[in-house]
């Protein structure tokens, strides 16, 4: 399922187009809009900035104030083109009735939905490096400091997107207007997953400022209560597509 | 071989299937005919588990809703509408054979029986085929799964008259313990193919018969047809 959806894709290339030039153009116009490209910093008062939970951070540490402002850039056109892709996705399956080829083959109702999620996944990752590189050059941020606890905190929080997207992907497919179902539905349900990899990766700027916390070992200790819930939350997912796929699909 | 028990569908207000219970032993060919919208298409779909209803349906032991992926192993389908899959016709048997575990090269020899060379055309977009390459393509699928239990839904529709005979031939070379169980309106293909006929009426079975018995009947009910004649000059 997974290499039938990677294969169409690489043949026509158009969801990682269309979802990745939205995505870039997303975050570029959030640049654009708040923060605009100006360098400007803020002084963090008393060892303590607004929405910080970590440790107390140096009195006279300066923060870029694209710290506050880059994990939203990076996480909205991640999750629209999310909702693009998965739209897309099902909507071939449905256009073309591959889907019915699989669900009469002897195969489990649950490897088609990991299939089909793991195409999904790699979607939105291909997205990801779309993205990632554009918040990184238009807010500043240092990116070789951050890559790999970025890496940790955005795969966490695709798994859950995939998973969830796919199961209700599956279920809206079939409804008259499934794009705006689809989306109405999936984003409510996908805000833990958000919320925490924005929280996560709002801390993973902010730590690569501080000398402390350079090191990616580090980084990730900082933030672990947030990879445990991104990782309870994928667990749900997965377990909730598995178990509900089948159902789903069926007539 | 395949045993449906008390089997009720409903969409919405529409009773598809209304406890409809029947068995299909091992060797037979069986045809569901009926009107459209008497219920042999959903009972069809009902044994490839792509609709939920109540009741049980197994085969070969293996209950359709709770193990499909063990029933569907013994199981081959022929849609009647080829669906409008946008990849090369190689990738299409290549997926189709990955998922059957057989060889590609069955299916290759299959559809060349069939009429269709499907090597020649393996880097055509399967959407655009013509729907008796379609359907060859397809019926050559199924036949090269060599699975004991072939579903097809009018399999010969789009056919043409050699491929049709070559369809008739291959499928008199399964062996006598396979069990052919499809959907049709067309008289002549249910007298070739099947030793057995279930007519369905609003979701019920409302005969169960040889071919002659029923389709003769069903001939004298229906009301005289205007006929289109040619004439000569």
């Amino acid at each position: 399922m997974c290499a039938k959806d990677l294969r169409i894709e690489l043949r026509t290339g158009e969801i990682v187009t269309t979802a990745g030039f939205f995505a870039a153009l997303v975050a570029i116009l959030a640049a654009v809009s708040f923060y605009g490209g100006v360098t400007a910093e803020v002084e963090v008062d008393g060892g303590h900035l607004r929405g910080w939970e970590g440790p107390p951070l140096p009195a006279k540490a300066l923060l870029r104030i694209a710290v506050q402002i880059a994990p939203g850039a990076i996480w909205l056109p991640v999750a629209f083109a999310s909702i693009l892709a998965l739209a897309r996705t099902w909507q071939r399956e449905r256009e073309e009735g591959a889907l019915t080829g699989l669900l009469v083959s002897p195969i489990p109702r649950a490897s088609i939905f990991l299939g089909k999620a793991m195409g999904v996944m790699a979607f939105v990752v291909a997205v990801e490096c779309i993205v990632v590189p554009i918040v990184a050059l238009m807010f500043h941020v240092d990116l070789p400091d951050v890559l790999a606890s970025l890496t940790v905190v955005l795969l966490l929080g695709t798994v859950g997107v995939a998973a969830t997207g796919t199961l209700f992907g599956a279920m809206t497919v079939r409804t008259r207007a499934r794009d705006l179902v689809l989306a109405s539905v999936l984003f409510p349900l996908l805000s833990p997953a958000l919320l925490s990899g924005v929280a996560a990766t709002h801390q993973v700027l902010t730590l690569a400022h501080h000398p402390e916390f350079v090191t990616v070992g580090a980084q990730l200790a900082e933030i672990r209560d947030y990879l445990v819930l991104l990782g309870l939350f994928d667990l749900l997912a997965l377990g909730g597509g598995l178990a509900l796929f089948g159902a789903l699909v069926d007539d | 071989m395949i045993d449906v028990l008390q089997v009720r569908k409903v969409f919405g207000k529409v009773v598809a299937l209304d406890g409809v219970s029947l068995t299909i032993d091992q060797g037979e060919r069986v045809a569901f005919v009926g009107a459209n919208g008497s219920g042999k298409t959903t009972l069809l779909r009902a044994i490839l588990g792509l609709v939920r209803f109540e009741g049980k349906i197994s085969v070969l032991g293996s209950d359709v809703s709770k193990e499909p992926e063990l029933a569907l192993r013994s199981i081959a389908y022929i849609p009647q509408i080829a669906p409008p899959i946008d990849a090369p016709v190689v990738e299409v048997i290549r997926a189709y054979a990955a998922l059957r575990d057989r060889p590609e090269e069955a299916t290759y020899e299959r559809a060349k029986r069939l009429g269709l060379d499907a090597g020649a055309c393996r880097r055509a977009r399967f959407r655009d085929l013509s729907g008796g390459m379609k359907q060859k393509l397809l019926a050559a699928m199924a036949l090269a799964t060599e699975a004991p239990i072939l579903v097809c839904d009018e399999p010969t529709a789009n056919l043409d008259g050699d491929a049709r005979a070559s369809f008739l031939e291959q499928l008199s070379e399964r062996p006598e313990s396979g069990v052919v169980v499809m959907c049709s309106h067309r008289p002549e293909e249910v007298r070739h193919l099947v030793g057995r006929v279930i007519e369905m009426a609003e979701g019920r079975v409302v005969r169960d018969a040889p071919p002659a018995e029923v389709l003769s009947s069903r001939e004298h009910a229906r009301p005289s047809e205007p006929r289109l004649k040619v004439v000569r000059p």
